[in-house]
């Protein structure tokens, strides 16, 4: 190391231009507004070719002779050109901030560029956009923001992954989540399936504090995410936190906020009166059951199973720095109640951010964040036996409690199964990463830096033995318990050139060259246990059974990476990017896969025949083409296998059977992607427009699909298909007010998709020869030239007014009362035409209105849980939707359900059945956030003393929803199979969003 | 020193940096809950695993764990069914559908075993292990053979119309005796004589290999033996009607030193000597999916049991013909799914840990085979009155003797009604009731063979994905 610092201070002396007379010319670069001192700023003796850098602090120093003319460039601000004067010996330069937003700095893949110069297709939101909004986790922040990310709450569970997706559904059975990448560190998404709670596909940035995030830039086209090849075709979205800066003053702030929550939505069921009258009046007749009678009392199911949720969240932070170090540590907690009984959250974080510079060439740096959270959730989320499901399918003649208080029907009580149970979902996760940078000159440096992702998350469950009705012989089987860990450890480390230099003042280039290597091991440990002779033992240990089971995984992942920039007269933008990428999921011969993309960038505003229409700020046309790829399938799918357990062993004897189909040719999934986009600032900055055309096209899918049972497998994955999504990303912002007093932001942001498969395995066709892909959810089917998520169902017609019979379409458009599964037709997609956002800010004096729209065009969902509440013809009597009060009575009547003697009820053609009936437009407006704010005046914060600001603020989110008049559920906002690409848009008594009231402060010390 | 040389020399130091933190450049990962296909046939012991594979995959719910065979006794008269599992629901109305689950899943872990089997008898000859013993190696083989035999013939009565239909020149099932090696080949239906065909190949090619008896109980009874081929062939031959095969094998196995019928009816579960071939469940080991032979056949009791299949009137009437038989005695009353108070069998009493063995073939149906076989050819004869007798006795009913019966048929219709009462709820009744061309159930006489949906629809999913099978669907679905 010493020897290379020689090295470099002995050539760099070698260079010093020779003058007769030199002096030595000192200085600090600050910026004009602040007067923080600028790193980094390049410091140019114009007619030469030496050029110097600030230091840190933003000092610098150099030699010169004579009256030189100095440049001071840097990224977002205004160049200067200051001429020496004779005989000065310190020159201190103030440089101007570029005003409009081009001039920021963006993040993109192992780097950052100049938003203005960039040639990618990403977008930004930085923490001032999100600011204030209470998030349980930070890709809530991304929904109505971005244009062409649609982001979809699967519901409003607590800690439930969203369906986020980046320009449309790249996939059809491998993952569909984009990559996440916090400071460079790409975090594990697994899903882990649960004992007890169903599948807990968790949300990957749960454990991080939506206060700590600087920005998060979305990778949209293949330029920007071609750089994370094999794992960029479904976007990725880089989120970047809070740093600090150097030579700042450290600022202590404090964020205390706490809310209301109740559901935003609700399903009509019937009351006690109503659902009596109608059982005697109709059901008994439709189908010969018994008449009831009304109990004493009523009970009112849905109320018992929902509260007003309260959350409250603080977050603590503080950041600033001196001239050699910085530094951002930030702390939260958080709680969080949802409106459905035994759903709840605890968070717990803590962040140090630290960058240290040793010396001019070398700065080290931490990012470390540690979480813990802590989740009550409900047995069989959104399943038949959750609180919510109960609560609107338990009839209001049901008791809850019996008369001296205990609770009624314990087996099958929702409320003694949430009360009497416990069912812990606990995550622990570290994650951050090292680095050193060496600069060797003021153009090349190195870095190299480790980062790890290890996450560890646990379910508990214990169920009382109240539970099960006891039996002379099943004593030994009351009670139950479980426990089980989930370890995903990831590393990876990453070793970079960056080169970045200017050449004849015209010629900008810039190279990025990296080696890179992550690997991820997971683990698992599961016990359970049976018959417990107390409530009070608590653990699997006490029970008289117990079960274990142990297995564990690992992958790899290697890459070569390469960029290379370069920029003319700042005018005309070019950009290359390769990645190779190795991995251990697929087979010796097609390991490798090469990734790459080319764009170009024509900035016209600089051109003079754009400079002279005058009302053109800014103007720039970029195009990119490029092949990402997806590998988000299983780590062995290519090996032919076979696996041993329970499963495979006979009569105490091991055994090994055949689980797997070799496939040694399985290759990656691309996408080529095209993106056009234009950028225009007029008016002085003050409109800024950006649209962006892409078409993406995915082909060797990776699809995980069915083959002939005589092969002796179920399925496969193979790489087969071709799916194409089109669409245009359009942002449009606009200050329409800007005076001292008064300012009004606005900006509408909207994603117009179209996704069509284009072509399946030939080999499945269904029985109208379509090439198609049967999922394990017969509700959606996968068929060659349709959108994906294409609803085949029966197609209802309605009550026949002179029968009261309920009647639906054939397939070829005759009537019928007794439909079959060959009557079903394609009915819709669940993918939304277009999404977006419509974001308003006003500041007028000491105040501040927030109000953003999100919204979602020209999807239906499915509702399963209307063939449950509109079906009165069930096994164990429900509740029932209160539509069905609406009935068939005489002929001419326009009725919504059919008659009480309608044949439908007993012949297996109930009206309720699954067909277009429970399909819904989904489209709707939602106002997702209003607030309003009030910031304490300077003059009133300095009698404080202590404080430098302070904001009170009340907020109300999901308080407005636009949707379709048809619309019979609670929220149209839907995502029942999370992450699964192959069914969107239904739900069964998912969760409506929560609606909230929170009031909070924010103070600065 | 000029410039460029600086520049190439901190190159240099940044790649020495970069290639020596890099990691192991490792990416061959082996996975480690399961091992590569072309690993298993290395040796004895491995191959021995491979079968045991055959035989674990034949405890599921879809296969021998009593899916298919309350189907044979609810779809006929033996059996109700109230379970609120919809696919089976279907078929006891006969209303099923070719894009059922159940059926889809029956059919699809089926060929799952059998693969498994058609992997053993092809890729064992080929094991380089000079530990293996030939005598092994062979049997191995042998077992392979017997196990896709008996997984064929299941398939086939569910899916195929019996042979008394057209004299089995009806679609049978697709034929796999070949080890997938990768390429999909789409095999078509062929007839239920081509199937028969094979499996009685297979289970004459298999008998001189197949060991007598194992010294364990659970593999005696277990793992296919001499004993179970000669009784499945004679099933093949009584399903066949070429009686004199019928009766012979059966004979076979009624002269094997290792079968006996039992002196009373606590052999379930038993690994007796009753018992010539059930499939093995334990505690540890059930038939997975949370049910076995006690999930449908016990009153409801919770997740345990769902009371789905009592007793149909029917039977309770056969039994009530002459009173206190002792297999009825074997019954208990408790819970239907549908609430009713019903009667239910105790033959698979395991609720919760569904450990009950399936009971598939037991020496009884030996005495049974060769009465009605000996029956059909010769009419009333002493040997058949006395087989069936040891039957009656062991029942503590009277015994019948030459002038009992008037006629042939009398004789025959009473064998085959000893024959309902003595293997109901094992999985018979369909067959028996079809293959002699009678209804299904007596309020509903059109349900005999060559009805349409006296069988099941292929699955949809399979005639998707097999241009073989596109036009192959069973009439009626």
């Amino acid at each position: 190391m010493k020897k290379g610092v020689f090295l470099y201070l002995f050539s760099l002396i070698s260079v010093l231009p020779a003058f007769a007379q030199m002096r030595t010319l000192t200085g600090t670069v600050t910026a004009d507004s602040s007067g923080t001192p600028l790193p980094g700023v390049t410091i140019h003796l114009k007619g030469s070719t030496y050029r110097v850098a600030t230091n840190p602090d933003g000092s610098y120093s150099m030699s010169i002779g004579g009256t030189p003319e100095l440049q001071f460039s840097m990224l977002g601000y205004l160049s200067r050109q200051v001429k020496v004067g004779p005989d000065m010996t310190r020159l201190d330069v103030k440089l101007e901030p570029i005003s409009s937003k081009l001039s920021e700095v963006v993040v993109v893949g192992y780097g950052e560029q100049a938003q203005q110069y960039t040639t990618e297709a990403v977008s930004v939101v930085k923490a001032a956009d999100f600011a204030n909004v209470p998030a349980v986790t930070p890709q809530q922040l991304l929904q109505g923001q971005v244009a062409g990310v649609s982001m979809t709450n699967s519901s409003g569970l607590l800690g439930n992954a969203s369906l986020l997706r980046v320009r449309g559904t790249a996939s059809i059975t491998a993952g569909t989540q984009p990559l996440f990448i916090v400071d460079g560190v790409p975090l594990n998404d697994g899903s882990y399936n649960t004992a007890y709670g169903g599948g807990a596909s968790l949300n990957p940035l749960l454990e991080m504090n939506p206060e700590d995030i600087e920005s998060i830039t979305v990778l949209k086209d293949a330029a920007a995410a071609a750089i994370y090849g094999s794992r960029g075709s479904n976007g990725v979205i880089l989120i970047l936190t809070k740093k600090g800066g150097y030579r700042n003053k450290t600022q202590v702030k404090l964020d205390y906020a706490t809310g209301w929550v109740s559901p935003s939505g609700k399903i009509d069921v019937m009351n006690g009166d109503e659902y009596v009258n109608f059982f005697n009046n109709y059901v008994t007749k439709a189908i010969g059951a018994t008449p009831i009678t009304a109990p004493a009392k009523f009970t009112d199911w849905p109320s018992l199973v929902s509260r007003t949720g309260r959350n409250s969240n603080y977050a603590l932070s503080a950041s600033g720095g001196n001239d050699k170090t910085r530094f951002y540590i930030g702390g939260n907690y958080a709680k969080d109640e949802s409106f459905v009984i035994g759903n709840n959250l605890q968070k717990l974080s803590g962040r140090i951010n630290l960058e240290h510079t040793a010396n001019k060439y070398l700065s080290l740096g931490v990012n470390f964040n540690t979480a813990y959270t802590n989740m009550d959730r409900i047995n069989i989320e959104s399943g038949s036996q959750a609180p919510y499901t109960r609560g609107l399918l338990n009839t209001p003649i049901t008791a809850a409690y019996t008369d001296d208080g205990q609770y009624a029907n314990i087996t099958t009580n929702t409320l003694a199964n949430v009360y009497l149970s416990t069912n812990k979902y606990y995550t622990r996760r570290n994650t951050g990463n090292a680095y050193a940078k060496l600069n060797i000159t003021d153009y090349l440096s190195l870095k190299t830096d480790w980062g790890m992702d290890l996450l560890e998350t646990e379910e508990r469950y214990r169920r009382s033995s109240k539970l099960q009705a006891a039996t002379p012989t099943n004593a030994g089987t009351l009670g139950t318990a479980g426990r089980a860990l989930w370890q995903d450890y990831k590393w990876l480390s990453t070793n970079s050139i960056n080169f970045d230099k200017r050449f004849a003042d015209v010629h900008q280039v810039s190279v990025l060259a990296a080696y890179s290597y992550e690997t991820a091991r997971y683990d698992d440990i599961k016990v359970t246990g049976t018959g417990f002779t107390s409530d009070q033992f608590l653990n699997v240990g006490s029970a008289a059974t117990n079960t274990g089971a142990a297995t564990g995984k690992a992958w790899g992942l290697e890459s070569y990476i390469f960029r290379a920039n370069y920029r003319f007269k700042d005018k005309y933008l070019f950009e290359g990017s390769l990645r190779r990428d190795g991995s251990s999921r697929f087979d010796a011969g097609k390991r490798y896969g090469n990734f790459w993309a080319v764009s170009g960038g024509w900035i016209m505003s600089e051109e003079k025949f754009i400079r002279d229409l005058r009302f053109i700020d800014y103007m720039k046309l970029t195009a990119s083409y490029g092949v990402t790829g997806n590998d988000r399938i299983g780590y062995y799918d290519y090996m032919g296998l076979y696996t041993s357990g329970t499963d495979a062993g006979y009569a105490g004897q091991p055994g090994l059977r055949p689980t797997q189909i070799k496939n040694p040719d399985l290759s990656w999934e691309e996408s080529r992607q095209m993106n056009l986009g234009l950028a225009v600032n007029v008016l002085d900055n003050r409109l800024q427009l950006s649209v962006d055309y892409y078409s993406k096209h995915s082909e060797n899918l990776l699809l995980y699909a069915i083959v002939p049972s005589t092969t002796g497998f179920g399925f496969a994955t193979r790489n087969a298909g071709e799916m194409r999504n089109r669409g245009v990303d359009l942002q449009i912002t606009g200050i329409p007010v800007k005076t001292k007093d008064l300012q009004w932001t606005t900006s509408l942001n909207m994603g117009l998709v179209k996704n069509k498969v284009l072509s399946l395995p030939a080999d499945n066709r269904d029985d109208e020869g379509r090439h198609y892909i049967l999922s394990s959810n017969n509700n959606q089917r996968v068929l060659q030239g349709y959108t994906l998520n294409t609803f085949y169902l029966l197609n209802y017609k309605g009550i026949n007014p002179e029968t009261g019979d309920p009647e639906w379409y054939t397939k070829d458009g005759k009537t019928t009362s007794t439909p079959t599964a060959r009557d079903q037709i394609v009915a819709g997609s669940a993918l939304p035409k277009w999404t977006g956002g419509f974001n308003n800010t006003v500041r007028y004096k000491q105040f501040d209105l927030g109000v953003n729209f999100y919204f979602s065009y020209g999807n239906k969902v499915l509702l399963n849980e209307f063939k449950e509440l509109d079906n009165i013809n069930k096994s164990t009597a429900t509740n029932l939707s209160k539509d069905l009060l609406n009935y068939w009575q005489k002929p001419g009547d326009q009725a919504f359900a059919p008659a009480a003697t309608s044949a439908s009820w007993k012949n297996g053609s109930s009206f309720a059945q699954l067909s277009n009936a429970q399909l819904f437009n989904g489209s709707f407006l939602r106002l997702k956030t209003l607030s309003l704010g009030y910031n304490v005046p300077a003059k009133v914060l300095n009698n404080t003393r202590v404080l430098n600001g302070a904001r009170l603020y009340v907020m109300g989110q999901n308080l407005w929803t636009v949707k379709d008049k048809n619309f019979r559920g609670a929220d149209p906002e839907v995502s029942q199979y999370g992450t699964n690409a192959q069914v969107a848009g239904e739900g069964y008594y998912s969760l409506p969003q929560p609606k909230s009231i929170t009031v909070g402060a924010n103070l600065v010390f | 020193m000029n410039r460029k040389n600086k520049i190439w020399i901190w190159l240099l130091a940044g790649v020495t940096c970069t290639s020596m933190f890099s990691c192991s450049k490792d990416l061959q990962q082996d996975p480690e809950q399961a091992i590569p296909s072309e690993d298993v046939f290395t040796s004895g012991a491995t191959s021995l695993s491979a079968l045991y594979g055959v035989y674990s995959r034949s405890q599921r719910p879809e296969v021998f764990g009593a899916q298919p065979q309350i189907i044979a006794d609810y779809m006929a008269d033996n059996a109700n069914y109230y379970g609120a599992v919809a696919g089976l629901s279907e078929i006891n109305t006969f209303t099923a559908t070719p894009a059922s689950s159940i059926i889809s899943e029956m059919w699809r872990i089926h060929y799952d075993a059998i693969m498994g089997a058609n992997m053993v008898v092809e890729k064992v000859p080929l094991v380089q292990d000079p530990a293996f013993s030939a005598a092994d190696r062979k049997m191995y083989v042998a077992e392979g053979k017997f196990m896709r035999s008996i997984l064929y013939f299941q398939l086939l009565n569910l899916f195929s119309q019996p042979y008394q239909v057209d004299k089995g020149t009806r679609p049978g099932i697709p034929i796999v005796t070949a080890a997938f090696n990768g390429t999909i080949i789409y095999t078509e239906r062929g007839t239920v004589n081509a199937a028969h065909a094979q499996i009685e190949k297979d289970l004459l090619e298999a008998l001189p290999d197949l060991s007598a008896t194992f010294p364990d109980a659970a593999l005696a009874r277990g793992r296919a033996t001499k004993g179970a081929a000669f009784a499945l062939l004679s099933r093949l031959y009584l399903y066949r009607e070429q009686w004199d095969k019928a009766a012979q094998y059966a004979d076979s196995v009624l002269k094997s030193p290792y079968y006996k019928l039992s002196g009373d009816y606590g052999f379930y579960d038993g690994n007796t000597m009753e018992d010539v071939f059930s499939i093995q469940n334990t505690d540890t080991d059930p038939p997975g999916g949370g049910q076995g032979w006690a999930y449908y056949y016990r009153p409801t009791s919770g997740s345990s049991a769902i009371g789905a299949c009592p007793f149909a009137p029917s039977l309770i009437t056969a039994f009530s013909a002459e009173p206190n038989d002792k297999r009825f005695l074997a019954s208990d009353e408790g819970n239907a799914a549908n609430n009713e108070k019903r009667r239910f069998t105790l033959k698979f009493p395991n609720i919760g840990t569904f450990k009950d063995n399936a009971p598939l073939i037991r020496v009884t149906e030996m005495y049974l085979n060769r009465a009605e076989a000996l029956a059909s050819m010769n009419g009333v004869n002493q040997e058949s009155i006395d087989r069936m007798n040891e039957l009656r006795r062991r029942a503590g009913l009277a015994e019948w003797d030459i002038n009992t019966f008037a006629s042939t048929d009398a004789f025959i219709t009473a064998i085959l009604n000893e024959r309902r009462k003595e293997l109901c709820f094992e999985g018979h009744r369909r067959m028996d009731i079809l293959r002699r061309g009678l209804a299904l159930r007596d309020n509903d006489p059109e349900k005999k063979a060559g009805a349409e949906r006296v069988i099941l629809p292929i699955p949809q999913r399979e005639i998707d994905v097999s241009p073989a099978l596109q036009g192959q669907q069973n009439p009626g679905y």
